[in-house]
């Protein structure tokens, strides 16, 4: 694997480099880290991105407008919804069409992005707490996010690409009946992550885990341009919801958590909140679902006059934002996809240095990255080039040894 | 099959009661990711029939793969490949990794995953609903003991 | 020192001295033309007078006139809404080298990373400027998202690329 490796960097004596990666299953950003460690503090963090890159963007230039909504949806599988909705409001910006579309539409969007939200934040502490050496909580959030599946099945027939937009509305309605049996469930639910939220307030050990490490300053958290939770843990108000409202967002009432400590500790109390606030949202709005039934979308040309379009929607992990250029033809002429992770990195680079190398997984999970991306890490032994696999499991025990032994360095 | 084929039952046995499976993200959009660690959560517990996820390749025998392959991870994806010990089953897990879904013309992929391994079985479905994986699993490990079962029959 | 907060985009394009480009539809969208040689300018005196600090993105489009380089700026107003100041300005296609932006914004050294990936546009001053999402046997001539070659041929290329890579191994 080496000759395709970037080179790792020439280390002083006594340093190692560890390289964590590829295996990163993120949609656009797997990443290999290369790590210089002293001890076991990082010193200085590379990333290799692109492991993922297959060329979307190009794609969506071959396709038409209504054909490229399919392409978006697949960008990402745990925010499909977002970059599928983001698409389909740039170009109706494109398009002109922005304040035509019904108001039903704009309440059923957003639903299904509260529900988005809602099983993207609850599969994200349920892996903090699998990074972290909790493995009954994440067994107990999984169980859980079933039930918001199942809710995302019954309004659009599929658990995880929902292909609910259309390019000037929605898709497919919701019921009545559906509604009598949707909220029951939500309300189910919302018990269950009040439990959740009691369980992993109150173990001692799981927090200590994560106070104090890794905080970004609200400074930093702004000079690097970080985006959604991870900035809001910082006490920066980045919400789009809030500060640049779409669809039905400015009807429905809903506060903007914020924390001020910007630790792990800080980022998981956060998502613990909105996903309760997320609920409510959900509730709200199917109770008050105006309009007509059947009233969902509406017609549009099949070419777009030359215009731009620009679009930001807050995705479960931050501000993902679309740019669509017509040309006055079937097809896009440019489309640029940015999506949250990608603005994160930076941050993430930043408060990686001055970690401790067991501190990695729940530190990379902070920004809300996907599933996986620790279990594969090698260490490289530079001065004997020999390599120890090391998974996530293995440095949960390194931290715990570390712990028990009161000090934070350790011989390899 | 084939390489079940000069095994003893016992070892047939041994290997296929619990399938260590493993999973290999080739570039997918992580839809069919988080239904695998769905597959693997108590409500649908793909531990009831024994397989048990792994971290890394090399203690796996069975691995999912998803993704249509990008150029980037195949020398990575044929490397993991050559760790895994015999004998060892590539399932190919979503559209993607299946047939190249809607990346086959896109430029920075090999197209499908069969372009750079030996794929064994396929799921389709974008994603496939974890009950497709514990299915396509379970057809593995029931393939490969007939297979090895045959085998023996004719031999004897 | 104490920071502006603009009660409209128009007032910050025209402390800027810009003009809006595009019919007032989306109050917060505000398209502006500039040049690039006015960029630091312009990223500074946002930054520093308006309190400017978050940049989204950087958009590249290839267009016949060259290539068209997008910043959206995110500016606070004074009703706590952020609009988007979008910055559009164009770079010849024969030299396509820029100012970069990143020693004023820290948080686009990976968006200029993937804009001269992508596009091949060359960031002056940029601490890092090296390829990012593309594999590592991408020719170095080959900017996959210019218009003047198709998903095709790229794809032929690094075919070609990787087979010359494996026989090498072997
Ligand atoms: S098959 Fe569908 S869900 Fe699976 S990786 Fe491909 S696009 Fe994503």
């Amino acid at each position: 694997m080496t000759e395709y490796a970037p080179p790792i960097p020439e280390t002083p004596e006594g340093d190692y480099s560890i390289s964590i990666g590829p295996q990163h299953p993120t949609h656009k950003e797997p990443i290999r880290f290369i790590f210089q460690v002293k001890g076991e503090t990082i010193e200085h963090v590379d990333l290799r991105i692109g492991f993922n890159h297959r060329g979307i963007e190009k794609a969506f230039e071959q396709r038409t407008w209504n054909q490229n909504l399919y392409l978006a949806a697949r960008l990402c599988g745990i925010c499909s919804a977002a970059h599928q909705f983001a698409y389909a409001q740039a170009a109706e910006r494109c398009a002109k069409i922005y304040d035509e579309i019904p108001e039903r539409a704009q309440y059923i969007r957003v639903i299904i992005q509260e529900l988005e939200r809602i099983q993207s934040h609850m599969l994200w502490y349920g892996v903090l707490a699998h990074d972290t050496g909790f493995d009954t909580m994440f067994h107990l959030t999984w169980r859980d996010r079933e039930i918001v599946n199942d809710i995302l099945e019954i309004i659009s027939g599929n658990r995880v690409n929902y292909a609910m937009w259309t390019i000037g509305g929605v898709r497919r309605d919701i019921s009545r009946d559906q509604i009598t049996n949707i909220i029951p469930k939500l309300k189910d639910l919302r018990k269950k992550c009040d439990y959740h939220r009691d369980v992993m307030m109150s173990e001692r050990s799981f927090i200590a885990r994560q106070e104090n490490v890794a905080i970004l300053s609200t400074e930093d958290a702004k000079r690097f341009c970080a985006v959604g939770p991870t900035a809001r843990a910082s006490n920066v108000n980045c919400d789009v919801r809030k500060i640049d409202p779409y669809c039905a967002y400015n009807k429905i009432d809903f506060d903007v958590p914020l924390w001020d400590q910007g630790d792990i500790f800080g980022g998981l109390s956060l998502r613990l909140d909105e996903t309760l606030i997320s609920i409510d949202m959900a509730i709200q709005a199917l109770e008050n679902l105006p309009g007509n039934p059947g009233d969902i979308k509406i017609r549009v040309p099949r070419k777009i006059d030359p215009n731009e379009g620009i679009q930001r929607v807050e995705a479960p992990r931050g501000e993902d934002i679309h740019f669509v250029r017509s040309n006055g033809s079937e097809k896009p002429d440019r489309h640029k996809i940015r999506a949250p992770t990608f603005a994160n990195l930076p941050s993430l680079v930043h408060r990686l240095k001055g970690c401790q190398v067991a501190d990695i997984p729940p530190v990379i999970r902070v920004i809300d990255p996907c599933i996986g991306c620790c279990e594969r890490t090698t260490f490289v032994d530079i001065k004997t080039g020999k390599s120890i696999d090391l998974s996530g499991e293995h440095l949960i025990s390194r931290t715990n040894r570390a712990h028990r032994l009161g000090t934070r360095v350790l011989e390899f | 099959m084939a390489k079940l084929i000069n095994k003893t039952k016992l070892v047939v046995d041994a290997l296929t009661n619990s399938p260590f499976v493993g999973h290999l993200n080739c570039g997918s959009c992580n839809g069919c990711d988080i239904e695998i660690v769905a597959a693997l959560t108590p409500r649908f517990d793909i531990e009831r029939f024994g397989a048990v996820l792994q971290g890394t390749p090399r203690h796996c025998d069975v691995l999912l793969c998803t993704g249509p392959g990008t150029r980037q991870m195949e020398p990575r994806i044929r490397r993991l490949f050559e760790q895994m010990p015999e004998p060892k089953f590539i399932v190919a897990v979503g559209s993607c990794a299946s047939t190249g879904h809607i990346y086959q013309e896109t430029y920075s992929t090999c197209g499908k995953l069969d372009n750079i391994l030996p794929v064994t079985a396929y799921i389709p479905g974008c994603p496939p609903r974890p009950e497709a994986i514990i299915d396509g699993v379970v057809k593995l490990i029931t393939l490969a003991r007939q297979g090895a079962k045959a085998t023996e029959e004719e031999e004897d | 020192m104490m920071l502006n907060v603009p009660k409209s985009l128009d007032e910050v394009a025209k402390a800027l001295n810009l003009t809006r480009r595009d019919p007032k539809i989306y109050p917060r969208d505000y398209y502006v033309n500039s040049s690039s040689d006015r960029m630091l300018e312009i990223a500074a005196k946002l930054k520093n007078e308006f309190g400017v600090h978050h940049v989204s993105t950087v958009i590249v489009r290839d267009d016949e006139d060259g290539f068209h380089l997008i910043y959206p700026f995110s500016v606070i107003l004074d009703n706590s809404e952020w609009g988007k100041l979008i910055v559009d300005f164009l770079v010849d296609k024969k030299n396509p080298e820029v100012e970069s932006l990143t020693p004023e914004f820290p948080g686009l050294v990976i968006a200029e990373r993937e804009a001269y990936d992508m596009m091949g546009i060359r960031f002056k001053n940029h601490p890092d400027l090296r390829r990012l999402l593309t594999p590592d046997i991408m020719p170095s001539d080959i900017y996959p998202l210019r218009k003047d070659i198709t998903a095709e041929e790229i794809r032929r290329r690094l075919a070609e690329e990787a087979e010359k890579r494996r026989l090498d191994l072997e």
